[in-house]
């Protein structure tokens, strides 16, 4: 019955989608519009299957209806409520039905915010592209990923349970969602890409369409690797929180190009230029995310994250492969029609920086996509297993990352077109000099290594160099609007929202810069065997073993050491670092306990095996200024919303964009010019 | 460039220079045993991990393989004799940095490839950019331009990104 | 082509002369063609892998068994290496593994079967557990083989193992020549010691 229900939801919802397709098709080739008015529909009920799907599979897990496959592996009767919600995207075909939805939900957003200009082809190609990729997900519902599949014979009483690293942190329920909806965002703008690129309508009309979608999507992806690198330290107890590995690197490669296009999508927006790379990257972001969908869901890397092997790796391949050929076949049938006459005058002006920083992030995305396939690479060519980690990605993107952060404090005060050495002087002498300063504190506190000092030197600079930013801007809105500087302020960031929310993610990638070098570099790490009652020390902290308490929940026996921990002769309480023994498991799953401080976490270990009584050895770690990571990620996704939140005084789309398209004939790009936009 | 005005860069380019000195001067024992331990073993892949280091790793197994590395270093083996004996029972796969030869060396080699080439064309494009006829501000765009300077509020970088 | 569409929001100027353009289109006609040569050597790459186990495994040993001289639990030391001329059957284990609970049954009549076999020898070797927790366990339990410690997990590393149980073969010439991963039934235990002896492996 449930089943029945699940599978007729999925099924309205591709019909939906296959047949919003053919009107619009249609729609489009006979360019009615009232086709295109009625395709766009297809939308709407898309998500009505989706919501149903979904609320029929969360129904299903909470009421313990064993009668499905999905059900009886991910769930059992003892599993607590957040963990019954989160299994819906606990393993790979309900993470497909949590994808569908996110892709329906934005495809919604979008028809009603082009409700207006529903009869436009460029929106028509747009909902047509987005809904075939909507008809490929609900299809593979259908076939090889169905999430609604029957149990064989009787149904069993009770069910396995979610995967056991997946049940014991919250921050499992929230990880999975942000990283959907920042993955599935990009097709967004992906599906304008096509529209754009199909239609010929190739001038900046497009862009500031699906701007903020990029944004918001781009928002989202950031939280979601942030809070899996949270996840991964609170949780997995190797006291890190980034391992490169296949699948982290998956959701980083998107988030790259990304970074990459909303940088270089302001030259085009300015300067008409850099047309064929933007699509590029568009099209790249996109078919990176289908990229890391495949290398998370078909079993051909191994990985924390990945699910068991699944029949859904060829289709994904498939469609990837679709998803370049048109991507790239398109682009290059409208190439001459993408050049633009423009040229970068000068190497030191604010369009040659993005075009730097591009080359940067396309490097950087390079390095990582390399590095992650190269084992597979190595092995279907001569059969050698070999490995690429932590080494090399460091080598490799270390360099890349100082060289980012360089740019990032030089250009925004970067003018347009060519910059003057006085106007350099003038805006870049205090901050670099801030900087300098800064570097040096450092190191006569004692702080080693390049790498570490440029990333604390160049991030003081960057910093600087947004609040002189700030201040010179509040000061000239003081004198020109004559009021207070909260005030000033206030209008200045409300004048121009999407660079300061620009600034606010820079500050956000900063910290977390100088989170990364102080963790990396200035972490102490220790090993103690200790007897019941016995201390050790590191640093300035004192631990003491008290003590060990065994519990059995369900099917998981836990041992957890009792650990007193002291610093400077003040306690910080007791720690409980566990080893968990699950069925099945053929190695012993530890769980870290961490002491969260501002400047740096204790984070303790249970390392001995798990019959050891009397002695225990504990793994100790001072690890440096982890939380500003996390602070930075957030700092970062509230600079994104800023830059996107919606303005009350904000034109709906339907009506004529405020933007002037740049025609890239030079009296259209003078003017723009000349008045500043 | 008047002395007055580079100075406050040449101190800063001093105040660089010097912290660099001070942070890569030899610290605490570059070679001792630990240290030479700690850095093998974060260069080893846990076998039985999901791609950590057996340095990061707090398994038992990775535990076991750290402390035999410590055995081998106090018992004098080179880097590459230590190296060498673990390829011997896990196989390459259990180089975290894969080696710069053989199959492996592509893997270093490509990056760099990819930077003189991406070196290269921007080169060109910038060659080509300045030999084609830019488009002249006339009197009038320059007076069009300072006007809007004035009238607008504040740094016209402030507005840059409009 | 102009596609369906009605208006075109930006053309290219139709200024560049003929040649050019077609110069132009040449260029990107081969970047995209070498970008998709490059994605469809990838896909066929990645393609390869599908159905292939991700699951790392160390290559299997062809070597000497290490030389290493462990404690044995009922007192006195078990040198690894000092089998010559017999098989010797070495499985890692411990008291806490429930996979090692589940393939306790097959060692038992394994072990029971070949016990009284000449050249016949079979090492139980503790891995990640303490002797007394071993101990305990052992009692009212019928192992018959040798129990050893490996204190500094040693042995562990030497055979290059990635968990518990795992079972190797050292046939008598003192060479590890087969190995199992996980739970072994006796049917896996039997091919092992037929390899071991150099005898056809059904």
């Amino acid at each position: 019955m449930t089943s029945v229900l699940g599978v007729l939801s999925v099924a309205l919802a591709f019909n939906a989608a296959v047949i919003g397709v053919a009107v619009l098709g249609v729609g489009l080739m006979r360019r009615d519009e009232r086709l295109l008015r009625l395709g766009r529909r297809a939308v709407f009920v898309v998500l009505a299957g989706a919501v149903l799907a979904v609320a029929v599979m969360e129904w299903a897990l909470l009421t313990h209806d064993f009668s499905l496959e999905y059900v009886v592996n991910n769930h059992s009767r003892a599993t607590p409520v957040l963990y019954t919600v989160s299994a819906l995207w606990g393993a790979l075909e309900g993470s497909i039905l949590l994808w569908g939805l996110v892709l329906a939900g934005y495809l919604t957003v979008v028809a009603a915010r082009f409700r207006d200009r529903s009869a436009d082809p460029l929106v028509g190609w747009a909902t047509l592209t987005g809904l075939v990729v909507a008809a490929f997900f609900f299809g593979l519902m259908l076939g090889p990923a169905n999430p609604f599949t029957e149990v064989a014979g009787a149904v069993p009483a009770d069910g396995a349970g979610p995967n056991p690293l997946l049940q014991n942190h919250p921050l499992m329920a929230v990880h999975p969602p942000m990283l959907y909806l920042g993955y599935v965002g990009f097709t967004v703008p992906f599906t304008f890409a096509v529209a754009a690129l199909v239609t010929g309508r190739l001038g900046e009309g497009w862009l500031t369409a699906t701007r903020r979608a990029t944004l918001v999507a781009w928002g989202f992806l950031t939280a979601g690797i942030m809070l899996g690198g949270w996840w991964s330290y609170e949780v997995l107890g190797w006291g890190g929180y980034w391992a490169w590995d296949p699948v982290e690197n998956a959701s980083f490669l998107p988030w790259l190009t990304a970074t990459a296009y909303l940088h270089s999508v302001m030259v085009q927006e300015r300067r008409g230029m850099l047309r064929v790379w933007n699509l590029s990257l568009l099209v790249a972001t996109f078919a990176l995310t289908i990229l890391g969908t495949f290398l998370t869901r078909s079993g051909v890397v191994n990985s924390v994250h990945s699910f068991t092997q699944s029949a859904i790796g060829p289709a994904l391949l498939g469609f990837l492969a679709v998803v370049v050929a048109v991507g790239v076949g398109l682009i290059g049938w409208r190439g001459d029609r993408l050049r633009a006459p423009g040229r970068i005058d000068s190497p030191v002006s604010r369009e040659a920086a993005f075009l730097g920083n591009n080359v940067l992030f396309a490097g950087f995305a390079f390095v990582v996509l390399l590095g992650t396939v190269f084992p597979l690479v190595a092995e279907a060519v001569d059969g050698t297993q070999l490995s690429v980690g932590e080494p090399y990605f460091d080598r490799m993107t270390v360099p890349i990352g100082i060289a980012l952060l360089f740019l990032m404090a030089v250009a925004p005060a970067l003018p347009w077109r060519a910059a003057s050495g006085e106007v350099l002087r003038r805006r870049l002498a205090v901050p670099a000099a801030v900087g300098a300063a800064a570097m040096l504190a450092v190191a006569i506190a004692g702080g080693r290594g390049v790498a570490q000092l440029l990333a604390f030197g160049l991030g003081a600079f960057a910093v600087a160099g947004v609040v002189r930013q700030v201040v010179v801007g509040v000061s000239a809105r003081r004198r020109a609007d004559g009021v207070g500087a909260g005030r000033a302020l206030a209008r200045m960031v409300a004048g121009n929202r999407r660079l300061y929310g620009g600034l606010v993610v820079h500050v956000g990638v900063v910290l977390v810069a100088i989170a990364l070098a102080a963790s990396q570099g200035y972490a102490t790490k220790r090993e103690f065997r200790l007897e019941q009652g016995q201390s050790a020390s590191v640093r300035d902290y004192t631990v003491t073993y008290l003590g060990r308490s065994v519990t059995a929940t369900g099917q998981k026996r836990t041992v957890a050491a009792r650990v007193a921990v002291e610093r400077d002769g003040s306690s910080l309480g007791v720690l409980e670092p566990a080893v968990h023994i699950f069925p099945n498991a053929t190695q012993a799953i530890g769980t870290p306990s961490v002491h969260t401080g501002i400047t740096e976490d204790f984070y303790v270990t249970l390392v001995s095996s798990p019959t050891d009584a009397d002695r225990a050895t504990i793994g100790v770690a001072v690890n440096p200024m982890v939380l500003w990571l996390w602070i930075g990620g957030g700092v970062m996704v509230v600079g994104t919303a800023l830059a996107v939140w919606p303005d009350r005084r904000r034109r709906r789309p339907g009506a004529p964009e405020p933007v002037i398209e740049t025609r890239p004939d030079d009296e259209g790009e003078r003017v723009l010019e000349g008045v500043g936009t | 460039m008047s002395v007055r005005r580079l100075l406050p860069w040449a101190l800063m380019a001093a105040a660089v220079v010097v912290a660099l000195v001070l942070a890569t001067r030899p610290g605490d024992a570059p070679a001792s045993p630990e240290a030479r331990a700690e850095r093998l073993s974060s260069q080893l892949r846990c076998p039985v991990c999901q791609g950590l280091s057996v340095a990061d790793s707090p398994s038992s197994t990775a535990r076991a393989i750290a402390d035999d590395v410590r055995r081998r270093v106090d018992a004098g083996q080179t880097d590459d004799e230590i190296k060498r004996a673990y390829v011997e029972r896990y196989g390459e796969w259990v180089l975290l940095r894969p080696r710069s030869d053989g199959v492996a060396a592509v893997v270093w080699a490509l990056p760099v490839v990819a930077l003189v080439g991406a070196g290269v064309g921007l080169a060109f494009a910038f060659r080509r950019w300045s030999r084609q006829p830019s488009m002249h501000a006339t009197e009038a765009d320059r007076r069009l331009v300072e006007e809007a300077r004035v009238s607008a509020p504040g740094d016209d970088e402030n507005g840059a990104a409009t | 082509m102009s596609g369906p569409a009605g208006t075109t929001d930006a053309a290219a100027p139709d200024a560049a002369p003929a040649p050019r353009r077609r110069k132009r289109g040449m260029t990107a006609l081969v970047v995209a063609g070498s970008v998709l040569v490059v994605f469809a050597v990838l896909s066929a790459v990645l393609a390869s892998r599908l159905g292939e186990s991700a699951e790392y495994t160390p290559p299997l040993l062809s070597r000497p068994v290490p030389a290493l001289t462990l404690p044995n639990l009922d007192g006195g030391n078990v040198d690894l290496a000092g089998y010559d001329g017999k098989v010797v059957i070495v499985n890692f284990f411990n008291s806490w593994c429930i996979p090692c609970k589940e393939e306790e049954p097959s060692l038992i009549a394994f072990h029971r079967e070949h016990a009284d076999e000449d050249d016949f020898v079979m090492v139980g070797i503790i891995r990640d557990d303490t002797v007394g927790a071993v101990k305990r366990w052992r009692e009212g339990r019928d192992i018959g083989w040798t129990l050893v410690d490996d204190p500094d997990g040693r042995a562990a590393v030497e055979f290059a193992t990635t968990g518990q149980p795992e079972t190797y073969a050292v046939n008598p010439d003192g060479v590890i020549v087969a190995r199992h991963l996980g739970r072994a039934t006796t049917r896996d235990l039997e091919r092992m010691l037929a390899a071991a002896r150099g005898e056809a492996v059904s």
